[in-house]
């Protein structure tokens, strides 16, 4: 009997350390490790599309993307937020959690370094899984590319010089300074030519650059949420308008109007500008290049969106929005009555706060009574602004004329009498500029508008020495200037 | 790679095992039953039963092999049990705060079952943030099992950081005071070593009321009572106006004037001007009771215990916690030399959860509608708690133990032991919001979290004498642990009916059937299990009972380290000397005690999550603020480096506390008087910490090893019967702990490194605000320096003067000043227990001084310029809004509240206020029924008590009651639930 119990025992000791075999090989469930990462099909797809989700994601958190490109401007005026008033005034180094939230560009250098790092992995995947074609590879990469390139572009309008940094980080998290902004956008801009030669015009299969159905999905998927031939050229031409290369820009411009059989692009109708199927649910031929958000992904969100701070009640039930356009500045920007986008961009116009009208993507599943999920698209490029920005273009290379009947063919199309050949050249560009106010409003243009038209000072506190001394920018925040010494803040906010 | 023994050091492992196998031999009986010389002497539970009258004293019964688990080496602490088994505590934490020294009890919201937290001797680590104090938890060991404690990690998926989405029950409840024996609380390595890296924060040490041979004997313990309804001075819509006024009349523009409050504006609206009565519905006086019966008896060869309890708690705003345990032990001797022990226990737990709207909106990650807040009107709260009956709120926690145990005897020497052990805990909530008090859209939730810990131990043990004095004993063993945490979570927006009160998505290309949209319900799924396997040997020297030195060596393989340093070695030695056994103290009259102690040990700690056992990891973090939980761009996942959660570091190793510890212990007059000191400096180091890194790669920050901090300190006691007579006795117990902590350094050499709102610098205590300093008002613009600004904003007439510490005209975060701390410098108790005849009084005071916290509900009331409708969680009003705030309202000055320059910012000295306290925690009169008495009636024990908790507070501090405050030092107000005045009364009976 006692045998027994000590050959039991003995077992159950044996047990015990034989159990230890491979127990602490635990993986975890919760996140990758590298060496499990970028060996398949679906580690390229899920690493390449990461890109565009965290340029998403970085646009909208605290809906940096209207902060940065709108809210300056001062067109909206700010009811009690305190934060967004001191944007509007451009105290851009007041104490809020938001404000260090827009001054810090660590989301869209999170958006650089996973571009850096999908262009370094996607070549060797192919090799590794034979699902994953060296043509798609290819694809995905050009993806990526624009998305860096367009990340710095982004970033050099917000921040001026930022440093460029084009290679997998290695760990030392190394610091560099600022990088002068022209060499960033001749990157950019050479990202943008190697990026175009292997997009396709459309993801529609009938491309050489793409065949088929992309990842399964037809062109009703993809139309302008993927970056293309004609978002590159676009994104060129933006990149030469910032640098005043105005025949440059004319050049790229004039190659996308070239192909438009190949690209589809087209105009939109003011109703179907503002409609819940329009612009701003997107995939539509009038958008160049969004950044998605769409209800039946159920990729949608209660921030991240202008909505978010201009829809009030009824629409949303708070009793007031965050910020609304006064009925002044309506009347100032719309002087024309027959202006169609003046009753559709804005509603509610007997209040003390009209409300702005134009975005306000609830799907139907979310209304009577509103539960706050929208699911609006940023609109990064579309066709109107590109030909405004054509006829801009045109004026500043001398062509009045052409510039005049691209100009007068957009009023047109909005319902307003056309601006007569007898203005002035520089009363022309102002008409461009205040077109691309009117069309362009609440898309996050119009801080970026001033700058290049060089209206800041008309339109802000800020003088022309403050221009030239970076006002324009945004400060570098204080956590990026204090984990690396080498950058120096913008003068202005010194 | 497969690890039948330690895949590094696998020689030395060996060479120790033959060591201690090697050294052992003949052992001697007596081992465990006398007390070891080693303990502290005024800290000894059994010491302290025998100074209580002899009616109390109960001879429980005891799980068997937790005479060899509960053998204390070191420093230990342990409450006087027999008190706090007449006080209406749930968790155990309660128990121990003001009783066991070195021990900070952290109990943010009074809230019935709600998860609280301890600390001893200090946090180890950080805590930046709620999911930060699971893991700085002390580890609780229950008859030698070491429970599983809930996890953080459910936190990820959440926006705001206040209540874990779960139950959020207290883990620790389970355990009803009635069946436990004693708590010990070891804090220095000698004590917790034994207990491996899990311990590294310390041990609460619960030896419950097991199994008892003798007669049948059945115990009923029983109480109830009442907590009262605080009184408070409400306000309505008046006050709030008149308060605001002044700063309108001020500072404010036609603009802001325009956006004076519309509740407010109108003074007759009744909703807001009307009565202020809704204090009489949101508190109550809650009602509490408890009822517990066990059974016990056997014979040699079988001996058992039975018990069965139930309490029930409510408190104010509705909320109700009820309480079902069970439990079984059983000892059985099978046959000769086997001893053979099984003991069962579960329990359920069911809470009713306040109905803050932070709360609920919390739960359902989505702000409402913040134009106006609810009315101070009784009628309007009771109509918004009717329609919150028509939802649902299940909060239930089930948690089934078991242990099992086999001890054989070879011979009295050796013997072998061999315990394994399963926890198992479900957590489990249902929610259902109804439309009528969400904006008009419902909302659904539920959350099923499940934990186990299996354990595994088995060891060998010799004992032996050499000749006459020199005692050896050798122990070795090996330790297996494995963790499983997981949960799932799921929610549903906007449901077609409150009728329907679970949710059932629609399919994909139908949004019209089922019960709700699919792309309006979302799930979540996670689970992180951990390993732990360990290798240790004991070897101890007594001689003469004078001299006892111990070593401790264990080898300790995490699953949670990388592969490459996953085994690591921690030694642990013990020693004392009993001066008073010398031959020049033998015959001293006043000293009867006096014994140093002295122990150094190092011990692993366990990282809480498996991201880091193998360098940078990829992740889904494509959301952002407000968002976190996208997962797809253009309906296809998305997976990128981990940069939110940081870049892990490659070859992260194990972080561990070096911890030596001296003491002394003395007794005065055959022990009439007793004290204790201990001196400790614990230093956790190469702890894991997400340092900042250069923002240009993208990374929030880099895991990496390297952060100390550390934490020292002295605590006191001191005991003394001071009255010992037939019908008189007098004792007191008083206890004091010290401890300061600092931060010794930062991983990669940093000096310093800022943290959300605090700063760490290395050389000073880790525990401090980071504040600005005010020195008053600048009243006028002539009274700005010229050219002071404030992060660039100049700053104006009716802004703060802030102290410009650095002098540059900038009032920036270089002028924060590390200030204040919400750990106090000392803290204690001091209990009392008077017995005349058969009447005692028992009473406790406990106290805090050298505590600041920062009022954050006062800056809240004055910062109503950024937060008045603000469509922000932190700018959800309560009903308790309707108050008077809690604060020297006079001694804030009158800043211009629409400044953009923040003035009335939370963390600025303005707030900082001192909130040391002394508390009357409980006053206990028992009756004991007189043995004699008893005997004729067949009772073994009687005894009738009335009890009241909380009664009396001294303190300086003005914002409300000083021990209601979140973890990290802010008073939050309304959120921050004082515990509660109430009397109980009850009795105890064994027959």
């Amino acid at each position: 009997m006692r045998k027994i119990w000590i050959g039991g025992l003995v077992v159950l000791m044996a047990a015990g350390w034989s159990s230890c075999k491979n127990m602490l090989d635990i993986e975890s469930t919760r996140a990758v490790t590298e060496e499990n990462m970028w060996a398949t099909k679906n580690d390229a797809w899920a690493g390449s599309f990461a890109c565009y989700g965290l340029l998403r994601a970085a646009m909208c958190n605290e809906n940096a993307y209207w902060a940065h490109g709108e809210l300056r401007a001062g067109q909206f005026t700010i009811t009690k937020r305190g934060d967004l008033q001191a944007v509007r005034n451009n105290r851009l180094t007041s104490n809020y959690v938001t404000m260090d939230t827009w001054r810090d560009w660590r989301k869209f250098y999170a958006t650089i370094a996973q571009c850096n790092l999908a262009i370094a992995k996607l070549p060797g995947i192919p090799a590794l899984d034979e699902r994953y074609s060296r043509t798609e590879m290819e694809l995905d990469l050009a993806q990526v590319r624009y998305i860096r390139a367009f990340t710095y572009f982004y970033m050099v309008r917000v921040w001026g010089d930022v440093p460029l940094i084009t290679e997998v980080g290695q760990g030392d998290f190394a610091t560099l300074p600022r990088t002068p902004q022209n060499e960033v956008l001749e990157f950019a801009f050479n990202e943008a030519t190697n990026a175009i030669a292997k997009l396709p015009w459309q993801f529609d299969g009938t491309h050489p650059e793409q065949t088929g159905n992309y990842r399964g999905q037809g062109i009703s998927h993809w139309r302008s949420i993927l970056a293309t031939k004609g978002a590159g050229l676009t994104l060129q031409a933006h990149i030469r308008v910032w640098q005043k290369d105005y025949q440059g820009a004319l050049d790229i411009i004039q190659v996308i109007r070239d192909n438009g059989s190949k690209t589809g692009y087209n105009i939109v109708s003011v109703t179907d500008l503002v409609s819940n199927s329009g612009t701003f649910r997107g995939r539509r031929n009038e958008n160049i290049f969004q950044l998605d958000m769409n209800f039946d992904h159920a990729e949608i969100s209660t921030t991240g969106q202008i909505e978010n701070w201009t829809l009030r009640a009824p629409d949303v039930s708070k009793k007031e929005a965050e910020m609304y356009v006064t009925k002044d500045s309506i009347l100032n920007i719309f002087p024309l009555a027959s202006d169609l986008r003046l009753t559709t961009f804005f509603t509610d116009m007997g209040s003390m706060q009209p409300m702005f009208y134009k975005i306000k993507m609830l799907n139907d599943a979310v209304k009577n009574p509103t539960l706050r999920f929208f699911n609006s698209a940023i609109v990064v490029f579309r066709y109107e602004e590109l030909l405004l920005l054509q006829a801009e273009c045109q004026l500043r290379t001398g062509n009045f004329s052409g510039a005049l009947t691209l100009l007068n063919d957009r009023r047109g199309n909005r319902n307003l009498t056309p601006v007569l050949n007898t203005v002035s050249e520089e009363q022309l560009l102002d008409e461009i500029f205040r077109e691309r106010r009117r069309e362009l409003i609440g898309e996050g243009w119009l801080w970026y508008d001033l700058v290049t038209f060089g209206k800041v000072p008309e339109f802000t506190g800020l003088s022309q020495a403050d221009v030239d001394n970076g006002a324009i920018y945004w400060p570098v925040s204080r956590a990026a200037l204090s984990l690396n010494p080498k950058l120096i803040q913008t003068n202005y906010w010194k | 790679m497969t690890y039948f023994y330690p895949c590094t050091r696998k020689k030395q492992a060996f060479l120790l095992a033959l060591l201690l196998m090697g050294t052992g031999a003949a052992a001697q009986k007596k081992v465990f039953s006398k007390s070891d010389s080693t303990k502290s002497v005024s800290n000894d539970a059994t010491e302290r039963l025998k100074q209580l009258p002899v009616s109390n004293l109960d001879s429980a019964g005891y799980i068997r092999n937790t005479e060899m688990m509960l053998r204390q080496l070191g420093a230990t602490s342990s409450p006087d049990l027999d008190q706090a088994r007449k006080l209406p505590y749930i968790g155990i934490n309660s128990v121990l705060a003001g009783r066991a020294t070195g021990v900070d009890v952290r109990i943010p919201s009074a809230e019935p079952g709600k998860r609280n937290a301890i600390f001893i001797r200090g946090a180890s680590g950080l805590l930046l943030k709620n999911g930060d104090i699971f893991a700085a938890q002390p580890l609780y060991v229950v008859d030698g099992m070491p429970l599983q404690y809930d996890h953080a990690f459910a936190y990820d998926i959440q926006r705001f950081d206040f209540n874990r989405i779960g139950t959020e029950i207290d883990p620790l409840a389970f355990i009803d005071v009635n069946d436990i024996r004693s708590i010990s609380v070891l804090k220095d390595a000698g004590a917790t070593a034994k207990y491996g890296p899990a311990a590294s924060a310390g041990v609460i040490e619960i030896s419950t009321r097991g199994p008892r041979t003798g007669e049948l004997r059945v115990e009923v313990n029983g109480y109830a009572g009442l907590s009262l309804k605080p009184t408070l001075k409400v306000i309505n819509g008046r006050w709030e106006r008149d308060f605001r006024l002044p700063f309108y009349d001020k500072y404010a523009t036609a603009e802001q004037y325009r956006s004076f409050p519309a509740y407010l504006a109108d003074s007759t609206n009744a909703q807001y001007y009307g009565a202020a009565d809704w204090d009489e519905s949101y508190y109550r006086n809650g009602l509490m009771t408890g009822l517990h019966a066990g059974v016990s008896g056997g014979t040699r060869l079988a001996s058992f215990r039975f018990g069965v309890g139930q309490s029930t708690l409510q408190g104010q705003d509705n909320t109700l916690m009820r309480r079902y345990n069970v439990n079984f032990g059983i000892n059985i001797t099978p046959v000769k030399r086997l001893d053979w022990s099984t003991y069962l226990s579960a329990g359920m737990i069911n809470r009713k959860r306040n109905q803050s709207l932070r709360d609920r909106m919390g739960d359902q990650d989505y702000i409402l509608n913040l134009d106006r807040p609810p009315s101070p009107n009784k009628t309007l709260l009771d109509e918004y708690y009717n329609y919150l009956e028509e939802g649902v709120d299940r909060n239930r926690n089930t948690n089934v133990r078991v242990l099992n145990n086999l001890t054989y005897t070879f011979s009295p020497h050796f013997k072998f032991n061999s315990r394994f052990s399963i926890d198992y805990g479900q957590n489990f909530r249902d929610l259902f919001i109804p439309s009528t008090v969400n904006d008009g859209n419902n909302f659904a939730n539920n959350f099923d979290g499940l934990q186990t810990r299996m354990t595994l131990d088995n060891s060998v043990e010799f004992n032996r004498y050499f000749g006459k004095h020199h005692r050896l004993v050798v122990t070795a063993g090996q330790y297996n642990q494995w963790d499983r945490w997981r949960y799932m979570y799921g929610k549903a927006y906007r449901g077609k009916s409150d009728y329907i009160k679970i949710y059932q998505p629609s399919s994909p290309g139908d949004p019209n059937n089922g019960s709700h949209n699919l792309r309006l319900t979302a799930n979540f799924k996670d689970r992180i299990r951990a390993a732990l396997a360990s290798f240790y040997g004991n070897i101890g020297y007594d001689y003469k009972d004078k001299y006892s030195v111990s070593l401790y060596l264990r080898q300790d393989g995490s699953s949670n380290v990388t592969e490459d340093n996953r085994w690591k070695m921690f030694p642990t030695a013990t020693a004392s000397w009993n001066i008073s056994k010398e031959n020049f103290l033998r015959e001293s009259k006043t000293l009867s005690t006096l014994r140093l102690r002295g122990s150094a040990g190092r011990m692993g700690k366990l990282f809480s999550l498996d991201y880091y056992n193998g360098g940078p990891v990829y992740n889904v973090e494509v959301g952002w603020e407000g968002t976190p939980n996208l997962s797809t761009y253009n309906a296809y996942p998305v997976l990128n480096a981990a940069y939110e959660l940081g870049y892990v570091a490659p070859g992260i190793g194990w972080a561990y506390t070096d911890q030596p510890n001296g003491g002394l212990d003395f007794g005065f007059m055959k022990d009439r008087i007793r004290a204790s000191v201990d001196v400790y400096a614990r230093t956790d180091r190469d702890m894991l910490l997400k340092v900042p890194v250069t923002q240009e790669y993208g990374y929030s920050g880099m895991w990496q090893n390297g952060m100390d901090i550390r934490n020292s300190g002295v605590e006191l006691t001191l005991e003394a019967t001071i009255l010992q007579q037939k019908d008189l006795a007098w004792s007191s117990a008083l206890n004091a702990s010290f401890n300061r902590s600092q931060l010794l350094a930062l991983p990669g050499g940093q000096q310093s490194v800022v943290l959300g709102n605090r700063r760490f610098e290395v050389g000073k205590p880790v525990d401090r605000f980071w504040l600005l300093q005010n020195e008053g008002i600048y009243a006028t613009d002539a009274d700005v320096p010229s050219g002071m600004t404030y992060q660039g904003i100049a700053m104006k007439g009716g802004d703060p003067h802030w102290v410009d510490q650095n002098g540059d005209n900038v009032i920036d975060d270089n002028d924060r000043i590390m200030e204040g701390s919400h750990n106090p410098k000392v803290q204690g108790g001091w209990a009392n227990t008077v017995r005349y005849r058969n009447l005692e009084l028992n009473f406790l005071l406990s106290y805090a001084f050298g505590r600041k916290l920062i009022n954050e509900s006062l800056a809240a009331r004055f910062d109503f310029a950024n937060r008045e409708g603000a469509d922000d969680i932190g700018a959800v009003k309560e009903v308790f809004y309707w108050a008077e705030p809690e604060g020297d309202l006079d001694r804030v000055p009158r800043y211009n509240p629409w400044s953009a320059v923040s003035p009335y910012q939370v963390n600025q000295t303005l707030f900082l206020e001192d909130a040391s306290y002394v508390r009357l925690r409980s006053v206990t009169f028992t009756y004991n029924f007189r043995s004699a008495w008893l005997k004729e009636r067949g009772m073994q024990m009687l005894r009738l008590y009335v009890t009241g908790n909380n009664l009396l507070t001294w303190t300086r501090y003005r914002g409300g009651d000083p021990e209601a405050f979140s973890y990290f030092g802010y008073d939050q107000g309304g959120y921050n639930w004082a515990q509660p005045k109430s009397f109980t009364m009850g009795f105890n009976l064994q027959f």
